[in-house]
């Protein structure tokens, strides 16, 4: 059998972007060991960049295609996973943009955590499309150890240290718990690991109101909500994204939990049909949590990073809303809102980064006066926290618009009303940067301002992040407006999955006839 | 219903926005470039709405008019889509003016001057956008695009309090404004057809129950903005801190935001609730026009000292909200067209005093009138405007609320006698508030911030923009029609638009309603069916 | 019951004996190195519960790797650190031991009525016994493929990471271009250098 057939029988196309990321992690290790690391940090990080949009665009080929299953259906390549590889992979351009200054400056090598984060990236696009248990579990691991390693990348620095073991202890623990969940699974259902079978293989075995499926979910919820950093599984977050290296947090807080909630997705719709309800049950109270806690204590923050660390836990919440709810639109809400968060989240890293290599701190009171010196940084940073609080006419507020939207259209009043009052009060801690930066006298200014230095854009690995500055400011900003392509991009993503589609009528049919628990169909 | 002729209103609209995208490309140095060309801007577009207005707007048409729409995210059903008609025709008139005029006033901003005419061309898109927008979603979206400009209008060049004035209104505004949003995604899903489009909500039917909720959403929005008795407190200190250029849009044109989204809405989508609100609405007037002016009166201050006197003003356009009858309605809207002349000219005029004698504080002041005697003259024009002095725009808009009010058949006359006695208490105490302000500020001794001062009288630039707000406030008042005419048919439409929801609420059975008790006493089902007769 | 069940009954209870002895003996004793001695112990009686179930392939590799690898480096860690910290006991620990030994029971009783209650489908066909690495093989190379092939990105990666890690590094200073340096020193910068004991003064 020649490699041609073999790759056709194996449907080895749906993975061609996965194996441009692997080319390029290949091509980033080889070219540092030969021309040596002074010379090879002038060219890796271009080179990176230029395999992931390269594999967005190998993405973008792949959009619609006609066979999605692959490998015997280890990988289901359908439309929500190109959307998520795609938000991962360009997350991860976006922080190579504003990691070169920044690893330069802590003075490690370059090459290694480019290899680091590709690999990261690499899990994640496989967790988006995994379709069976092994796999799913194997990209999760490569994208939590990768993670692991780039938390504490800046080992020389005892926060990072402390923020990498926490976030291994943690991160092993939960996914201990979800294999056991996982476990559970191929016992309940007989000996299968795809997820597509698994809820017939349960159906079949009569199992769909044993204790032992409710158990499987919750352990199974628990490792996903650890990735999305979902109260009450948040409690690394704030250390986490305090000790790590900033352009590692943007990543994390982006890519990261883009792929935890593909996972989420795609596990909970398809080996878990049979207890919908209760999977909705439990993530609407993790969603409640999330935006209430995440929101609260975001407002008692001086770190900036700290600060975005809550905020992106209470993101998650509002993000969950369009999970719970079930519905098209509410799983395309939740892909519109990670793409505009990508813009927004990853332009408000780039904006502390920037201040952080100028400055060489993130207090938020740190911040104060920074007009005067710096225009461009604080209109980047206002506009992207305005977004992040949902101010119109930013993106944010058209995301989260969206989400409120679907979220009454499925008569989740309650949530929408929760998101609508804690969203408020996330304008309210996001407004507060923004008076600090703006509102501040001359003579009011931080020390750190004060002797700001001369704004240099020359320097090696600035042009990177100013270009990664101006993209994802120009993104925030016109993205709502011009938000139509986006709409049309989500909504096109989950109508054209077969997955969502199948898991929808079901649902239909449960709820007309309460007494068939089980669809024909299984 | 996409329009081929000119999208008059987008460029309107988007003009001030986009020229303002360009304030931080020129080159300047001293910000005296920013400011011609930020009022160049907003004289273009002042002249733009004065051109549409003038030849492409028919003042005999009730209905909407220079129509556009354009599908702006048809998968949630929002369209960008803009109309004037008789109600917000002459409120974006009244913004293009109060916002030019302050932008020539902010004539010597000259800390952080690109910044400042920066956010008042965006503040001025933002406005217009909220008088113009047909869809929900739009006006939701223009009305939050203004808050934080004024919040870093009043936090950045405000008085001492600035930032907790400028906390406070954020709060208030944004907390407010989620009710709006709820409302129209409520409003939007209720029934069989998913819409954002005012007209058509406004055709949907809905329960009587739904309809009451809605309408108090949207009362706590729009009443936080008016603002409405318990939802003020927001305003004195914003207005009192605010810089003289902002107030005077503050005062000017937000407050007229929250009436008319209060007829555009609540009058015209949920009439059968109104019939129901409208006593609440009376009473709140009431308690508006009283404690506004108490309330004045104990300020030492002179800014908050107008600012409550707004608070009371706001009262007659709640009255007229509530009358059910033409001549009530055409005086809500003449009132805050007046009110946003008058109040801007006062607010004006009392950025120029600060500006000689650095204080507010009445105490300090005195005596000013040998000094500043053109500023002692307009400030006097003002004040009686501003207290219904007849001849003057006041008057006339007051008359007309109060004579609306008493015509009406709605209310019972018991009702209608003690909400006109209380009115009148107000009206007794406004002119003594007002002239013992300016008994304090321009007679008798001369204060600590006067004696040894020499205070320039007011300068060509000031004296204009005053004469620009005091001329319209005379003209209207001595020929009232002036301005009726351009909007009394829609006004019209409307009082008849709620008149005709009485009967169908009256017989409906009113026992088996939630019943709200604080609407019931004063307007039980006898009244209601009078009115049918 | 015939001769073979028996014996299996019999090794399989000293086994868990075995195990469960062992685990609560790492959790327990104070002395880490008992406990990591222990742990090996009970991936030894792990492996042969495996045994117990036909699976001698997973078998080895559990003792190759887990008490060949993994407990040495556990071992060799705690060796080469050879840190001594007595601990201070902290006031009404038993709280604490009452309460995670509440929950642990739960867990416990919950995991244990699941099992239990839960009518598992049993596979009927019979274990392929010695043919397991055959078996194992195949499905690598059919349809578990992608995981497999992930995997060896996964390894390369922990390798590269370990190393990173692992080496000794350049001191940066040198490597910072004249000017910028008091500024733009990143928090990130440790406060003293570990390694050489000089503090870095640029840090507030």
């Amino acid at each position: 059998m020649d490699f041609a057939t073999l790759a056709a029988q194996l449907n080895a196309g749906t993975i061609v972007p996965e194996g441009i990321v692997i080319v390029t992690i290949l091509l980033v290790i080889v070219g540092d060991l030969i021309v040596g690391r002074s010379v090879s940090a002038r060219w890796t990080p271009y080179l990176a960049i230029g395999g992931l949009l390269l594999a967005v665009l190998a993405l973008y080929q792949r959009w619609d295609s006609t066979s999605p299953i692959s490998f015997f259906g280890e990988f289901n390549a359908d439309n929500l996973s190109v959307v998520f590889r795609g938000i991962i992979a360009l997350s991860a351009a976006g922080t190579i943009l504003m990691s070169i200054r920044y690893v330069e400056q802590s003075g490690t090598s370059l090459a290694e955590f480019l290899t680091i984060l590709l690999t990261a990236v690499l899990g994640g696009m496989f967790l988006a499309g995994s379709d069976e248990l092994v796999s799913v579990y194997v990209s999760l691991e490569t994208l939590s150890i990768s993670s692991y390693l780039l938390t504490g990348y800046t080992k020389r620095d005892p926060r990072s240290n402390e923020a990498a073991l926490k976030y291994l202890l943690i991160g092993a623990s939960s996914s201990a718990i979800f294999l056991y969940g996982a476990s559970l699974l191929y016992g309940l259902s007989g000996g299968e690991t795809r997820l597509s079978a698994i809820s017939a293989g349960i159906a079949t075995a009569g199992l769909d109101q044993s204790i032992g499926l409710v158990i499987a979910l919750v352990f199974a919820i628990a490792g996903i909500a650890f990735k999305i950093a979902a109260v009450p599984f948040h409690q690394w977050t704030p250390d986490v994204y305090e000790g790590s290296p900033t352009p590692v947090v943007a990543f994390l807080s982006v890519g990261s939990k883009a792929a935890g909630f593909a996972l989420a997705i795609r596990l909970l719709v398809t080996a878990f049909p049979l207890v919908t309800e209760q999977w909705q049950f439990v993530m609407t109270a993790l969603a409640i949590l999330s935006m209430v806690l995440g929101n609260v204590v975001a407002l008692a923050q001086t770190s900036m990073k700290r600060l975005l660390a809550y905020s992106s836990i209470g993101q998650a919440g509002f993000i969950m809303i369009g999970l719970v709810i079930g519905t098209d639109a509410g799983y395309a809400s939740m892909v519109f809102y990670l793409m505009i968060y990508l813009f927004m989240n990853l332009g408000a890293f780039t904006c502390i980064i920037l201040f952080t290599l100028r400055t060489g701190t993130d207090q938020i009171s740190e911040y104060s006066g920074l007009y005067q010196k710096d225009p461009l940084l604080t209109l980047a940073l206002s506009i992207c926290l305005l977004s992040l609080g949902g101010i119109p006419p930013l993106a944010g507020f058209f995301g989260k618009l969206y989400l409120f939207w679907a979220g009454w259209q499925a008569g989740a009043y309650p949530l929408v009303l929760l998101g609508l009052v804690t969203s408020v009060i996330s304008i309210y801690y996001y407004i507060r940067v923004v008076k600090m930066m703006v509102v501040k006298e001359p003579q009011e200014m931080s020390d750190s301002v004060k002797n700001y230095p001369a704004i240099r854009w020359d320097l090696q690995g600035m042009r990177p992040l100013q270009v990664g500055l101006v993209m994802t400011l120009v993104a925030t900003t016109i993205a709502g407006i011009l938000s139509n392509p986006l709409f049309t991009l989500a909504n096109n993503s989950v109508t054209q999955t077969p997955m969502l589609q199948a898991a929808q009528k079901p649902a239909v049919q449960v709820s007309k006839d309460e007494t068939v628990r089980l669809p024909i169909a299984l | 219903m996409v329009s081929t002729q000119f999208p008059w209103l987008t460029t309107i609209i988007l003009l001030p926005l986009v020229a303002s995208l360009f304030i931080p490309l020129i080159p300047d140095k001293q910000g005296k470039t920013v400011r011609w060309y930020s009022l160049g801007v907003a004289l273009t577009d002042l002249a733009l709405i004065a051109y549409t207005v003038w030849n492409h707007y028919d003042f005999q048409n009730s209905g909407f008019q220079l129509v556009e729409r354009y599908a702006w995210v048809p998968q949630l059903g929002i369209n960008w889509s803009l109309a004037i008609d008789g109600i917000s025709m002459p409120l974006v008139v009244l913004t293009g003016l109060v916002t030019t005029l302050s932008v020539l006033a902010a004539w010597r901003v000259d800390q952080k001057p690109r910044l400042f005419h920066f956010l008042m061309l965006m503040m001025y898109s933002a406005q217009i956008g909220v008088f113009c927008a047909q869809d929900m979603i739009q006006f939701f979206l223009m009305w939050e695009i203004e808050l934080v400009p004024v919040y870093i209008l009043i936090a950045i060049w405000g008085g001492p309090k600035r930032l907790y004035a400028a906390t406070k209104f954020i709060l208030y505004t944004a907390i407010g404004s989620i009710f709006i949003l709820v409302a129209a995604l409520a409003m939007a899903f209720s029934g069989d057809h998913i819409t954002f489009d005012m007209q058509e909500l406004g055709l949907k039917e809905y329960s009587l129950g739904f309809e009451l909720c809605v309408y108090g959403a949207l009362l706590i929005a729009y009443g936080v903005k008016l603002p409405i008795f318990p939802f003020h407190t927001w305003l004195p200190d914003a207005h009192g801190e605010a810089s003289a250029p902002v107030s005077m849009v503050l005062a000017g044109v937000l407050l007229k935001m929250g009436g008319y989204a209060l007829i555009r809405m609540n009058m015209e989508m949920l009439p059968h609730a109104h019939v129901y609100f409208a006593p609440v609405l009376a009473i709140l007037g009431i308690v508006n026009i009283v404690y506004g002016a108490l309330a004045s009166f104990a300020q030492r201050n002179l800014k908050r000292r107008m600012a409550y006197s707004s608070i009371s003003h706001m009262g007659f356009v709640l009255l007229g909200i509530a009358s059910f009858t033409d001549l009530g309605m055409s005086g809500a809207v003449l009132q805050m067209v007046s009110h946003g002349l008058i109040a801007a000219a006062l607010f004006f005029l009392a950025g120029v005093t600060y500006d000689r004698t650095h204080t507010l504080d009445l105490d300090e002041m005195g005596g000013l009138a040998k000094k500043m005697p053109s500023v002692f003259a307009l400030f006097t024009i003002g004040s009686m405007a501003s207290l219904a002095l007849p001849g003057m725009s006041g008057f006339v808009g007051e008359l007309a609320v109060f004579l609306g009010f008493t015509t009406s058949e709605a209310y019972n006359p018991a009702f209608k006698a003690v909400v006109i006695l209380l009115s009148a208490v107000g009206l007794i105490v406004t002119p003594m508030y007002l002239l013992s302000m300016l008994r304090e500020m321009f007679y008798g001794q001369e204060g600590n911030a006067v004696v040894g001062v020499s205070l320039l009288d007011a300068k060509p630039r000031e004296f204009f923009i005053a004469a620009c707000l005091l001329i319209p406030i005379i003209g209207i008042g001595l020929y009232p029609k002036l301005i009726t005419q351009t909007y009394d048919v829609k006004t019209v439409q409307i009082a008849a638009h709620v008149r005709n929801a009485v009967p169908v609420v009256a017989h409906q059975h009113l026992e088996n309603l939630p019943r709200f008790s604080f609407a019931t006493p004063v307007f039980q089902q006898n009244e209601l069916l009078g009115l049918v007769k | 019951m015939n001769l073979a069940e028996g014996v299996q009954i019999v090794s399989f209870g000293i086994l868990a004996v075995m195990m469960l002895g062992s685990a609560f003996g790492v959790v327990l004793l104070g002395n880490v190195v008992y406990s990591a001695f222990l742990l090996a112990g009970v991936f030894i009686s792990m492996s042969g519960l495996y045994l117990l179930l036909n699976a001698d392939f997973v078998a080895a590799a559990q003792i190759l790797i887990y008490v060949g690898a993994v407990n040495v480096l556990i071992l060799f860690a705690i060796m080469l650190v050879n840190k001594r910290q007595d601990f201070v006991m902290v006031p009404r620990i038993w709280i604490r031991q009452v309460a995670t030994a509440l929950v642990c029971v739960g867990i416990f009783a919950l995991l244990g009525t699941m099992v239990v209650t839960t009518p598992w489908a049993i596979v009927t066909t019979m274990p392929v016994g010695d043919a397991s690495i055959v078996k194992i093989g195949l499905h690598f190379f059919s349809d578990f493929l992608l995981p497999f092939e992930l995997a060896s990105m996964l390894l390369l990666m922990a390798l590269i990471g370990a190393v990173v890690l692992a080496r000794r590094e350049f001191l940066p200073e040198a490597t910072l271009e004249p000017g910028d340096a008091d500024a733009l020193t990143l928090p990130e910068r440790p406060r003293e250098l570990l390694t050489t004991g000089r503090s870095d003064s640029t840090i507030q």
